[in-house]
């Protein structure tokens, strides 16, 4: 039997479970044993977010009819989401649509559940925001490099103005969030980065192989994981994201087409890098 | 703690990160590393009889199978329910905390980390066996 690719978030009082793109025959084991755990959950409502599901086993089907009953029977609810026509169709044509209780969006799903979700987080580029990637940032130096660092003074960067000289090597990771759009980059001169490079991994390399550079991405995947558990804290709801790396001569990062963006300078024995953090406002 | 002689399976999609736990492994006296890019290259080690691994140490997010996919088929196979496995992680919410515990994992460690913090985990899931 095979292992299935579930990606659950608890949110306002709902579990959200994310299902991978074929859920078949092989996955009935793992999908009893899952729901067998989210029936315990102390959660009012239950949505299996099929967005990117193109085949759903017909067989398996009678698990999630009885998964909807034994939570109707305690007073919780189950709602299905984001369902392709293609599976809607084949769901319907097997009586199935309204023990798959499928709605629209995610809102509607709380709606029939009763859940009163807070109106979406004003998004405001202070300190409050900010703070979390630069403290981040430091902790991720100085556990996972080994190397102190000291934040300059953040400069507000206009869109197109040019801020950072030299820069080789920038991680990139698009922000997103139910309230709002943006990115965090991390951005190093080539000598910079392999200073690094070279303390965090005690070696003497000399050239910016793809291999080292992806150390850019990392260094930046762990930055954003300290500064979304703080975030997601403050009440925004930051989602996982996968950095992307650009290499080249004299990169300029131009984060956020329409707004500005908070440019943090650090420097280290190695020398100056930079963080900027910009969002669609 | 496990010994020297331990065969560890250090997997993360990621060059520098499988670099750095092995620096840090190797900075606990753990000698015997083996690496793989993904869940699914990791299982084919597993999966080798020669490969003898006593200890699985993960990243949860990778490509074509991840930490926590993984996780659940060692546990599932039984000639693996007993193989002491911790994942690795940028994210540390306690819904995916839960996730992991009860898919059975023996400990998770958040990156940013340390050898120490490391040797630390990886100490309680030693004792946790041994008993």
């Amino acid at each position: 039997m095979a292992a299935l690719d579930l990606r659950t978030e608890e949110r306002n009082e709902a579990l959200i479970i994310k299902f991978p793109g074929v859920v078949d025959a092989n996955s009935k084991d793992d999908l009893e044993k899952n729901i067998k755990m989210w029936q315990i959950k102390e959660l009012k409502l239950f949505v299996l977010d099929l967005k990117n599901t193109v085949d759903f086993d017909r067989n398996l089907y009678k698990i999630i009819i009885d998964f909807k009953n034994n939570l109707e029977k305690v007073g919780k609810y189950m709602a299905t989401i984001s369902v392709s026509n293609r599976l809607k169709n084949s769901i319907t044509s097997e009586g199935m649509a309204s023990a798959f209780n499928m709605v629209g969006t995610l809102g509607e799903a709380y709606k029939l559940a009763g859940i009163l979700v807070a109106s979406p987080k004003k998004i405001k580029l202070d300190t409050n925001f900010i703070n979390p990637f630069i403290t981040g940032t430091m902790t991720t130096f100085e556990t996972q490099v080994g190397l102190s660092i000291k934040p300059g003074k953040p400069a507000v960067k206009k869109t197109g103005e040019k801020f950072m000289d030299n820069i080789a090597l920038a991680g990139i990771i698009n922000l997103t969030c139910k309230d709002f759009t943006g990115t965090i980059s991390i951005a190093f001169p080539e000598k910079v980065f392999l200073g690094v490079y070279n303390t965090m991994l005690d070696e003497n390399i000399e050239v910016l192989d793809d291999e080292v550079k992806d150390g850019a991405g990392e260094l930046l995947n762990i930055i954003y994981g300290q500064a979304k558990q703080e975030l997601n804290r403050q009440g925004y709801q930051l989602e996982k994201a996968i950095p992307t790396i650009l290499a080249g001569d004299n990169i300029q990062i131009h984060g956020g087409k329409q707004s500005p963006a908070i440019c943090l300078p650090f420097e280290s024995k190695v020398g100056r890098f930079y963080l900027e953090v910009a969002v669609a406002l | 703690m496990f010994s020297p002689e331990t065969k560890v399976l250090v997997v993360d999609d990621m060059m520098t990160m499988r670099k750095l736990v092995s620096k840090a492994c190797k900075n606990l006296g753990l000698k015997e590393l083996t690496e793989a890019a993904d869940g699914q290259l990791a299982w084919q080690v597993l999966n080798d009889p020669a490969s003898q691994i006593q200890l699985v140490i993960s990243d949860w997010n990778m490509p074509n199978c991840s930490g926590l996919e993984l996780l659940k088929r060692v546990r599932k196979d039984s000639r693996f329910k007993s193989l002491p496995f911790v994942l690795l992680t940028a994210e540390s919410e306690e819904s995916q905390v839960k996730e992991a515990i009860i898919a059975g994992v023996d400990n998770y460690i958040t990156k940013p980390f340390t050898a120490e913090i490391l040797g630390q985990k990886l100490e309680a899931v030693y004792k946790k066996r041994s008993a």
